[in-house]
């Protein structure tokens, strides 16, 4: 059975007429199924909740890649119910990368339901899909709770990417890439002087830092912190990708 | 610690310091600090400006900074003009180039696989 739960921006008017276009299709294509509207007072945890208790198979959130987001920070541990994405909306970053970048392409990928299992990061109880941006200073890093790790410059900047969602990737690299650049002038903010960038594969990160840690999570800004531990979650959902991914 | 099938290269950079040992498959470039031992099974490159402080085992080497402790390399070690050895090294062949500084002991096997391949192989004289 399948479930749709469309994002909490698609009520407004402008998007009607292509939101009827795609139930048409999905009607067509005999996959259409229960619809959920997101609102803002909406936990899209429970909507999820009681997707699974009525027995949905496929959930499949319509919106962008902020509505995909949301949605597998509710999946993990429930890898037999496959998620999918109809991206309708100005973030597609994700979408591209899971080759569902438009409306009608999402519903031919439903239809087709071309599952890859992928690993997920995550950063604190917060799960990511394609990686986080980090920036602080004067920190101390713990790799695999073995190594430790310091910069020797005043700032740095530190993204983990999960390689299991790379485009030529079948999902199934047990690692997360860390990639670490000290910025040896701090004041020159456009015309910084960066050293070379370090690249370390590893399954866990532990971040101290004595000054705030900027953090964004899949290009979302999200609250600073002073300590973060990011990890891997190893094939912890099942997403419908498009045809042409590899997978 | 980066234990995986396919050949991958983990780079830390000038500027980063690695404290811990350090193990797995794949290759390593150099060109910060670690301080700690380093066992890989791939190509190891200590580059200009980098130091180890530590013992080192590697496939294959390619030396242009500084190391103090041990180096065990199974094949190949290149000690560039810039590289700077102060332990035993250990290897199957080995090139120093000229302004390279080592002090320790060489160790070589030095059997090359040409001189294996081309040496005829022996017959019993007949009755």
């Amino acid at each position: 059975m399948y479930f749709y739960i469309y994002d909490e921006f698609l009520s407004h008017p402008k998007w009607q007429t292509r939101l009827a276009k795609m139930e048409s299709r999905l009607s067509l294509l005999g996959i259409k199924g229960p619809v959920n509207h997101l609102r803002p007072l909406t936990k899209i945890t429970e909507v999820v909740t009681r997707a699974i208790t009525r027995g949905a198979k496929t959930l499949i959130v319509v919106g962008d890649d902020r509505t995909l987001l949301k949605l597998i920070n509710c999946m993990p541990n429930r890898k037999k119910i496959a998620c999918g994405l109809v991206c309708l909306g100005p973030m597609n970053k994700l979408a591209e990368t899971l080759y569902l970048d438009g409306e009608q392409v999402g519903v031919e990928a439903i239809a087709a339901r071309k599952l890859l299992c992928v690993n997920l990061g995550k950063v604190n109880k917060t799960f990511f899909l394609q990686r986080i941006d980090l920036s602080t200073s004067k920190f101390t890093a713990i790799i695999d709770d073995k190594l430790i790790i310091k910069t020797t410059s005043p700032q740095s900047h530190i993204s983990i990417l999960n390689p299991s969602l790379a485009y030529n990737s079948r999902g199934d690299v047990d690692y997360l890439d860390c990639h670490i650049t000290p910025i040896k002038n701090r004041l020159l903010a456009v015309k910084s002087i960066k050293s070379g960038t370090s690249r370390i594969p590893i399954k866990k990160l532990t971040i101290k830092s004595q000054e705030p840690i900027t953090i964004r999570v899949d290009q979302e800004k999200k609250p600073n912190v002073y300590s973060l531990t990011a990890g891997i979650a190893p094939q912890a959902i099942n997403l419908i990708v498009g045809r042409k991914r590899i997978g | 610690m980066f234990e995986k099938n396919e050949h991958s290269v983990t780079i830390i950079g000038e500027g980063v310091k690695l404290e811990g040992d350090f193990s797995g498959q794949g290759d390593l470039e150099l060109y910060g600090e670690i301080r700690g031992n380093v066992a890989i099974s791939g190509f190891i490159k200590i580059g200009r400006g980098s130091t180890i402080n530590a013992n080192v085992s590697a496939e294959r080497a390619e030396i242009a900074g500084y190391i103090k402790g041990k180096l065990v390399v199974k094949k190949d070690v290149d000690l560039l003009a810039s590289a700077e050895v102060h332990g035993d090294i250990k290897t199957h062949q080995i090139t120093v180039a000229k302004g390279a500084r080592i002090s320790g002991k060489i160790i070589t096997d030095g059997k090359s696989e040409t001189t294996e391949k081309s040496a005829p192989n022996k017959k019993e004289p007949s009755d």
